[in-house]
């Protein structure tokens, strides 16, 4: 109920506090819509504006979903002999499917993004006119693969593992045209690590 | 012009929405008092030492307050961070929360967020925003006639509607998005999305081997929700349907597709959209205490 008792602010200050908030959601739909049709000025001032305190991302699975998903692998060798390829994913997802609750899907999604750094570099390593191994081993996949098998494997002795090796594990899918669907993997792997003793 | 005026000076004089504010504000932080508690079991991982992810700090200034876990340095500390966080978000459970409390909770918030972008979704995001606008959840007596709590009854529901606007923000921005890809369109983007274990169920992904009506159906159902919820969401007859359906979608994509987080998010920002009375019924229902039960049901 409206009472005549209550002391309202000044009709300036009222609108004033409204166009604060239309001025925020103009600079967000800017940012959020705008890159492509707006002055590039307008643009990077609501980029400047929204990052990093409202920076908003919204495209979940657009435009498409997606049609790969990239696995990490890796294995090592002991007294010359490599161990089969572990998948450090696939308990975090079994524990995903068991409990929707718990961290599994937190750990798969962490693991994941090793694997998308992982299948980005062997392809930016592609590109490279005479890459060297130093090369593989500085791309920024590498570096979180290796701290992975750093955290997971005992430290590097004669006993344990003289060398490790990482790889990408991709699985492709694609609906063909009678809507059936089509699965195909593509495995690359990175050269082998000797590690120091 | 004449209604706008009216309906300002109707914000600066009652508060009928605070039994929706403070049943939205349970709502989400009993979401983030989940999500933290999970995440802490691998916390090392996630906002620690032993990250797995590629620290990011482009940002100088304040904003770089934001990116903190960012830091290798300060990721040693993220304790600092998620125990406050955490008790936070229990007190305001209980209905202790004031604004100081809130931006706490904001900012704590951010930094948790950033800390670890690889589990971050579209429903980390909009948590984001919303927990900015709900600073601006003042409590006002009704009995308080000066100017300061006219502001304040203001800003409260410049701030709830602002919840409003950016949630619908979120459906039509990924809509939007979705118009320039095929899938949508073609119906395919239902069985694509489930038709990885990881965003499925093993057993699921042997049974649809094939797009169907029904997974066909359902691709253009979500993608026709997201495209009007910007519209529907005003019109007071047609709201509830319409949340039911994004209720439905938001558990599928909770317990089907597995990102449990982002399904609990937008379900617990749904509660901003109960009426006064339903959101007043639930906080007294949920109430720890006679008179805080008692408090409720006298609105």
């Amino acid at each position: 109920m409206q009472n005549s008792s209550f002391r309202t602010l000044p009709s300036w200050l009222s609108w004033l506090l409204l166009a604060m908030f239309c001025a925020h959601f103009l600079a967000i739909f800017s940012h959020q819509f705008g890159k492509e049709v707006l002055p590039k000025q307008v643009v990077v001032l609501a980029e400047r504006y929204a990052s990093p305190w409202f920076y908003q991302n919204y495209e979940m699975f657009a435009p498409d979903p997606h049609t790969q998903i990239n696995k990490f692998v890796y294995r090592i060798r002991v007294n010359g002999e490599w161990s089969a390829w572990k998948d450090p994913v696939y308990p975090h997802l079994q524990n995903l499917w068991y409990n929707r609750f718990g961290n599994g899907g937190d750990m798969v999604r962490i693991l994941t993004g090793i694997a998308d750094k992982l299948y980005e570099g062997r392809h930016f390593i592609g590109f490279m006119e005479d890459s060297t191994e130093e090369h593989w081993f500085k791309l920024p996949g590498f570096i979180l693969a290796k701290r992975y098998i750093e955290q997971h494997e005992s430290t590097p002795t004669s006993d344990t593992y003289d060398a490790y090796q990482v790889g990408v594990l991709t699985e492709v899918h694609r609906i063909d045209a009678e809507g059936n669907m089509r699965v195909m993997h593509l495995f690359q792997s990175y050269p082998e690590k000797t590690v120091a003793q | 012009m004449k209604q706008g005026v009216a309906i300002l000076k109707a914000w600066q004089t009652q508060l009928e929405v605070l039994p929706v504010s403070e049943f939205f504000i349970r709502a989400i932080y009993l979401s983030m008092i989940w999500t933290t508690t999970k995440q802490l079991g691998i916390g090392d991982i996630v906002w620690g030492s032993d990250w797995l992810h590629a620290l990011y700090t482009p940002f100088a200034n304040i904003d770089r307050f934001a990116m903190i876990l960012n830091e290798a340095a300060v990721r040693v500390y993220y304790l600092w961070f998620a125990l406050p966080f955490l008790t936070l978000l229990l007190a305001g459970l209980f209905g202790k929360h004031n604004a100081l409390t809130r931006l706490v909770v904001w900012y704590l918030y951010v930094a948790l967020h950033y800390g670890n972008v690889e589990i971050s979704t579209g429903g980390h995001h909009l948590y984001q925003q919303l927990l900015f606008f709900h600073i601006l959840f003042f409590k006002v007596d009704a009995s308080e006639n000066r100017h300061w709590a006219s502001a304040r009854r203001l800003l409260h529901h410049l701030g709830f509607y602002a919840i409003w606007v950016n949630i619908a923000l979120l459906y039509l921005a990924s809509a939007y998005w979705k118009t320039f890809g095929d899938m949508w369109w073609n119906g395919d983007a239902l069985l694509m999305s489930i038709s990885f274990a990881e965003y499925s169920f093993p057993g699921l992904t042997k049974v649809l081997t094939h797009n169907t009506w029904f997974l066909m159906l359902g691709s253009y159902a979500v993608f026709v929700y997201q495209l009007m919820f910007a519209v529907v969401i005003w019109v007071k007859p047609a709201r509830k349907p319409f949340l039911l359906f994004g209720l439905v979608f938001h558990l599928a994509i909770a317990f089907i597709v597995g990102l449990t987080d982002f399904g609990i998010f937008m379900i617990a920002s749904y509660s901003i959209f109960l009426s006064p009375t339903e959101a007043a019924a639930m906080l007294k229902r949920f109430s720890w205490s006679r008179e805080r039960a008692m408090q409720w049901s006298a609105r």
